[in-house]
């Protein structure tokens, strides 16, 4: 098939239409919190594609994704506080440390196989979570950063209204969804998905299982840190406890989860359906408590019942429509003999 | 260095080392048998210590002698729990119940607070305030109660699993659960009392410490990582290993906590497991699994 042709493919044209439609919604949108909302669903898609790299397509579970939120956060809030520095100039020094710690993190770990990556990064959220709050000088402790308003500036990605972040991320939406569909279509991609289908099989086949795993916790941790660093210029307020928490972490690999790991769409559609949730039973049952055990629960749930994700319901119902669609052209399949073979 | 601080620190690291090993013992316990890492631990010992405080309110004795009824407590509430979730993913691979026993570990620790609200209780005790002297040092009584109580229980485990005929049957399916099966054991139950014991261990935990922290759902965090990495450094499913990893852990923490900073003490652990997970994968002792 040719690529103008693949362009014309009803896919790419649903998804021109979204892409119009959530370029052209804030101007229909008069209140702000429901912008503010909007931005933390695309804010928590990419997060969760982040994970999904490692998590998701790797199977290897990551609980440290707010630890590399918070590096992208806190090189951005430092460089700008106290040397003001533009965050488009932080944002590739907290690329590299989210680099250097993710293969701290991984080196050891991804030789073995099991529980032990995933206990590494406990091990490191915690740790770093306490490493914020010892070097107080520059991150101000458990007391917070704030960055104050300094007028409309694109470079110090400093606004008036929240509106600018809104296509923001939108922008780091769709270089998410580029970035994860390049890595699927890599080698690496398909690598770590014979890894996650079969290691022993995978390394017979010379797959270089350990540096595979790396590759893909490093670029998930890139991601991240990336856009830890602009949810933070949004959010104008970091701290140890609400963005380097184990809570956030979790919320994370939930988005992923309920939206379906291992997919491309899945975790944005989480992200949209977890985000106006968190909101909801914020208001309705309070922030903590029991909002998390519902947030427990639905992990738990998820797991056991549809551990694909939501999104293979989508799948499914696309599958279900195209086969009304052929059932026209339906044609008689002779049985064949070797039936158990299929 | 203040040598008097040094072993004063060293000695309440050990004690508290101790409730990592007990707590750690029981992770390991689990997954020896059944290949399944429970990051729901300290979620459980939460339950524990709020088991202990119910109980407490309506008796009125001493935490100490609430020890069979906190059991009988852990026993109900771990097999409603197991049954709901695990029992019905067994057979997963590791990915499957390191989700489900994390979800597991976020839903319980907010649930107790949800019942029992945010503000710390205490059970208050006659023995917290006793302490000993040995010498220029000063031991807390519980701290040592504690301890001794993880030994009393890590050896009981220790005889049930190599006196007893469910302890031979326990050793069968960790060393393979397919065979056993095959020959008469039934594996399902072995998995229910091993995961049961791994949680009992947990609440008994939750009892040993409520002298030492108040009642309150974020004590989990303190002990979510700590037991991890010791039941890591003894090698997984070495259960000696987990009495000596938990030890090792608490003294570490300990001591950079006093030295350098108590927020440091993490980092420290962390650094710990990294450098024992490249160095000798197969935990310090070297029995431990290598697929975890």
């Amino acid at each position: 098939m040719t690529k103008a042709k693949n362009l014309l493919q009803p896919k790419f044209i649903v998804m021109l239409i979204a892409f119009l439609f959530f370029l052209i919604l804030p101007t229909f949108i008069e209140s702000n919190y429901i912008i503010t909302v909007l931005i933390k669903c695309m804010a928590f898609a990419v997060f969760g594609m982040a994970w999904n790299i490692i998590g998701g397509y790797g199977a290897q579970v990551s609980w440290a994704s707010a630890s590399f939120v918070a590096i992208g956060a806190y090189t951005n809030f430092i460089m700008q506080v106290e040397l003001s520095i533009s965050p488009f100039l932080s944002i590739p020094v907290g690329m590299l440390l989210s680099f250097l710690f993710a293969t701290l993190i991984g080196y050891g770990t991804f030789r073995l196989r099991g529980a032990y990556f995933a206990i590494a990064t406990i091990a490191f959220a915690e740790a770093f979570r306490g490493v914020l709050q010892y070097f107080s000088g520059l991150t101000r402790g458990s007391a917070g950063m704030f960055i104050t308003y300094r007028g409309n500036n694109f470079l110090a990605l400093s606004f008036s209204n929240d509106r600018p972040f809104y296509f923001i991320f939108l922008v780091l939406v769709i270089i998410s969804l580029i970035v994860s569909r390049l890595f699927i279509k890599s080698k690496t991609g398909y690598y770590l998905g014979c890894i996650k289908g079969d290691e022993d099989a995978a390394e017979t086949l010379g797959i270089e299982t350990f540096k595979v795993k790396l590759k893909a916790f490093q670029i998930s941790a890139i991601m991240m840190s990336v856009a830890g660093a602009f949810y933070a210029s949004f959010l104008t307020f970091i701290s140890p406890i609400s963005t380097a928490s184990f809570n956030l972490s979790v919320m994370i690999g939930i988005v992923a989860i309920v939206g379906g790991t291992a997919t491309l769409w899945g975790p944005v559609l989480g992200a949209f359906i977890i985000v106006p949730l968190i909101e909801l039973s914020g208001v309705l049952l309070g922030a903590a408590g029991a909002s998390n055990v519902l947030y427990g629960l639905l992990l738990v749930v998820m797991v056991m019942f549809r551990p694909s994700g939501l999104i293979t319901i989508l799948y499914a119902l696309f599958d279900k429509i195209k086969k009304i669609r052929d059932g026209n052209r339906k044609v008689k399949v002779p049985i064949s003999v070797d039936e158990e073979d299929s | 260095m203040n040598y008097w601080l040094f072993f004063q620190t060293l000695i309440n690291g050990l004690l508290l080392g101790g409730v990592y090993s007990l707590i750690g013992v029981g992770i390991t316990l689990v997954f020896g048998v059944m290949k399944i890492v429970n990051f729901a631990a300290g979620a459980y010992l939460v339950w524990g210590m709020y088991f202990t405080w119910v109980w407490h309110q309506v008796t009125g004795w001493e935490a100490y002698a609430l020890i069979p009824l906190v059991i009988i407590s852990m026993i109900i509430f771990g097999y409603i729990t197991f049954k709901l979730t695990i029992r019905q993913v067994l057979g997963s691979d590791f990915t499957t119940f390191i989700l489900i026993t994390v979800g597991l570990s976020f839903f319980l620790q907010n649930l107790s607070e949800v019942v029992f609200g945010t503000s710390p209780l205490a059970v208050t005790s006659a023995t917290a305030l006793y302490s000993l002297r040995l010498g220029t040092f000063v031991i807390s009584v519980p701290r040592i109660i504690a301890f001794g109580g993880m030994l009393i229980f890590v050896a009981g485990i220790g005889i049930l699993l190599n006196k007893t005929l469910l302890g031979r049957a326990m050793r069968a399916t960790a060393e393979n659960a397919e065979v056993s099966q095959m020959l008469g054991i039934n594996t399902e139950k072995t998995f229910t009392i091993a995961f049961l014991f791994g949680i009992v261990m947990a609440g008994i935990a939750g009892l040993l410490v409520t002298p030492l922290f108040f009642v309150s759902a974020n004590v989990a965090e303190t002990f979510r990582l700590a037991p991890l990495v010791a039941v890591v450094l003894g090698g997984l499913g070495n259960i000696k290993g987990a009495l000596i990893g938990g030890m090792l852990v608490g003294v570490i923490e300990g001591l950079v906590s006093t030295f350098i900073s108590a927020d440091i003490g993490v980092a420290a652990i962390c650094i710990l497991f990294l450098i024992v997970v490249y160095l000798f994968p197969l935990g310090l002792f070297g029995k431990g699994a290598r697929k975890a």
